[in-house]
């Protein structure tokens, strides 16, 4: 299988745990933590965005080979994302959008205290509010 | 003299904001064959099927 059909959020996810991202799961894959599956094209996060966050955020993106896929020149650095944390990127485990200006995305601090669900053995906050309010345009 | 109407301040042009509606993701789609495509969905399907299944663990 190639990369651009490999999708293993599981391992995006361990990423962000091992480097200690503030984060929150959104979108078709939250909503499938509540049990509703439906089609979906990644995984979307919002994340928590200040410094600190943003160059765990930086760091752990780089170890899974993120790449901007509507800039290819934009740097995922710690400026970057402080900058920005609205963005498509591609992992060598799939494809993750940080939603953090999207419209209708609630704001992390809005989205927390999350759900908390276990993926083979890592614990992965996904966001609890109403379907309707976790329907990323996807 | 021209008035400025709600569809002509629409924009024209995708922003990465609206990354629903990317160019390049479409091109990137088309450009699979078949059994790329339907390799990725079979792969994003499990991805959330598993999402679903999980155990929640923060105990309300």
């Amino acid at each position: 299988m190639g990369d651009d059909e490999r999708f293993e959020p599981d391992e995006i996810l361990a990423a962000l745990n091992e480097h200690g991202v503030q984060y929150v799961v959104v979108g078709g894959f939250a909503i499938a933590a509540h049990g509703v599956v439906r089609a979906t094209a990644d995984l979307d996060l919002v994340v928590q965005l200040d410094w600190d966050n943003a160059a765990a955020l930086a760091a752990a993106l780089t170890t899974i080979e993120a790449r901007d896929l509507d800039d290819s020149r934009s740097a995922i650095s710690q400026e970057s994302l402080v900058r920005s944390a609205d963005r498509r990127l591609r992992t060598r485990h799939g494809e993750v959008r940080l939603l953090n200006e999207a419209d209708g995305v609630p704001r992390y601090e809005e989205l927390v205290p999350a759900a908390v669900i276990e993926l083979d053995g890592q614990r992965v906050p996904v966001a609890q509010l109403e379907l309707d309010a976790l329907e990323a345009d996807n | 003299m021209a008035k400025s109407t709600d569809r002509e301040a629409a924009p024209d042009k995708v922003t990465p904001r609206q990354t629903w509606n990317s160019a390049a993701q479409i091109a990137e789609h088309r450009a699979m064959t078949p059994e790329q495509r339907l390799r990725k969905m079979i792969s994003l399907s499990q991805a959330a099927l598993r999402f679903s299944r999980a155990e929640r663990v923060d105990g309300r």
